[in-house]
């Protein structure tokens, strides 16, 4: 199935929007996901 | 400024991608999600006036603790209250309320600390806060249903992940502020509260613009429901009014708020719980914690710290991992998972603390706390599935009231039940065990709770009629 929706479309999303939209979220959420295996690690240690 | 909020502005125009609406209801769930990381404020505001050590006049972590009770409590109440409301003027007004009550929540708060007035405190990340978290919370839910009818599951949890991701990068950025502005007349925890608010307002902001709800009867080109689909399914509506009175809703509502309280309990001792249970044996010292030196007691508090991050990451692996996968195996079947391999697991604890197994123990609850996670993003699914999708996020809104108990009960069943052992004179490495064997218990009582779930009677359902008479939004 295609994602790239909607019946009968002819403008679509643009690709860079999209993808400026993933990754607006997608680095704070990469920072506190690292911040938070740091901390995880000390248990391993 | 009121257009531009409206339903009918938020309609998606011909050729928009539905993968938008998840980094949209991502932004807000990452803000709101702060509301975990609150605890890292609490220190500090207990010495507002010492600035270096608390002083008379300061607050105390009972006292600064309240804010974040209020805020759940406020959390659940206003998605019960205004989830209705939500389906009716969409998800975009929702969104910028939300904006306006978290990041206008802490800059009263930030007043609260500056005039060291703490029912300004709690008014401002606590009630309107609150009201912030819930409204902000719901906001996404029934869009995203929507947008994604092949895989509810895994739409919802990818927006409720963001809710566990939150706190992953506001603590570390709060404490990060705090150090930037504390100086020899302040603990920079005011300071804070203003950067953060101002930034989760604007990051909420342009969430609520990123909303849009498809069109009406839309649906992914080249999909149709299939016809043999999850029988549990349905096509059609229940109206909210009628839902919550129904026994589906209540066995729904039970099971979160069991699945949500073993795990908001071990969430809320996990530091002290590791500690007590392993003492040295967790830097390879023999002896418990009573025994150790204070530089030791330091290693073993920072281990513990670890530990409490893992939980707080595999809890949001949990919720995209278990949501998602509850779209391929259903959402019964993955809460039985949850309640017949969560009790089994809660059982092994205390014979993995008993013999200091401590990788075992770990793994035990970086499980458990995936299906913790996994339980608050399945939900939303699982009312979509039993209750149609037309009003599904003012049912969610009201289910949420077992989150704003379990909040209550986890912590207090985990807490009186170690205080009462220890005050009988067993040892705190042994004053779990109890605890594990009850929240088990609980598990095997939402196991009932989800295998009880029905399909609902046929009379419930809204007729074509009563759903035009709605005057339904488009997307319904």
């Amino acid at each position: 199935m295609s994602d790239r929706d909607v019946q009968g479309s002819t403008t679509r999303s643009s690709p860079l929007l999209l993808a400026a939209a993933w990754i607006a979220v997608g680095i704070p959420m990469l920072w506190g996901v690292m911040m938070t295996v740091k901390k995880a690690a000390q248990l391993f240690r | 400024m009121a257009g531009l909020l409206d339903r009918e502005r938020t309609v998606a125009g011909p050729g928009f991608n539905r993968w938008l609406v998840p980094p949209a209801a991502l932004a807000i769930h990452l803000s709101i999600g702060m509301a975990y990381g609150l605890s890292v404020f609490w220190k500090p505001l207990t010495q507002v006036l010492g600035i270096t050590k608390p002083i008379e006049g300061d607050w105390t972590i009972t006292q600064v603790n309240l804010t974040f009770a209020l805020g759940i409590f406020f959390l659940g109440s206003s998605a019960a209250v205004f989830g209705r409301w939500l389906e009716r003027v969409g998800p975009r007004r929702a969104g910028v309320i939300a904006a306006f009550c978290w990041g206008g929540g802490f800059l009263i708060s930030a007043l609260g600390v500056r005039l060291h007035i703490l029912p300004l405190l709690w008014l401002g990340l606590g009630v309107i806060g609150g009201c912030g978290l819930g409204l902000g919370y719901i906001s996404p839910v029934s869009t995203l249903i929507k947008w994604f009818p092949d895989r509810r599951g895994l739409a919802t949890g990818m927006a409720i992940m963001g809710f566990g991701g939150g706190a992953m990068i506001g603590a570390p950025l709060a404490d990060i502020l705090m150090k930037h502005f504390a100086s020899p007349t302040s603990v920079g925890v005011a300071e804070t509260f203003v950067v953060l608010g101002v930034v989760y307002f604007i990051a909420m902001l342009c969430g609520a613009f990123g909303y849009r709800v498809p069109p009406r009867d839309w649906q992914p080109e080249g999909w149709t429901p299939p016809a043999t689909q999850k029988a549990a399914q349905t096509k059609r509506h229940v109206h909210v009014d009628v839902a919550w009175k129904l026994p589906q809703f209540w066995l729904l509502w039970g099971v979160l708020f069991l699945n949500v309280t073993a795990g908001i309990g071990v969430l809320s001792l996990a530091s002290p719980m590791i500690q007590e249970i392993f003492g040295g044996r967790l830097i390879g010292v023999a002896g418990g914690l009573a025994d150790l030196t204070a530089e030791q007691k330091a290693s073993v508090a920072s281990i513990a710290a670890g530990f409490t991050g893992l939980l707080s990451l595999a809890s949001l692996i949990g919720r995209i991992g278990w949501a998602s996968a509850s779209d391929v195996i259903g959402r019964k079947l993955t809460y039985i998972i949850f309640f017949a391999l969560g009790a089994v697991l809660y059982g092994l604890a205390p014979y993995a603390g008993n013999h200091g197994m401590v990788a075992l123990f770990v793994a035990l609850f970086v499980v458990i706390l995936t299906m913790y996670g996994g339980g608050f993003a399945t939900i939303p699914a699982y009312l979509a599935d039993v209750f149609g999708t037309a009003f599904v996020g003012a049912i969610h809104g009201r289910l949420l009231t077992a989150w704003s108990v379990a909040g209550l009960v986890g912590p207090a069943i985990m807490s009186y039940i170690r205080e009462s052992q220890l005050a009988h004179g067993v040892a705190p490495a042994q004053a779990y065990n109890i605890t594990m064997f009850i929240l088990a218990g609980l598990l095997v009582v939402g196991f009932v709770c989800n295998l009880l779930v029905r399909p609902v009677a046929e009379r419930y359902y809204m007729t074509d009629d009563q759903l035009g008479r709605e005057a339904r939004p488009a997307g319904k």
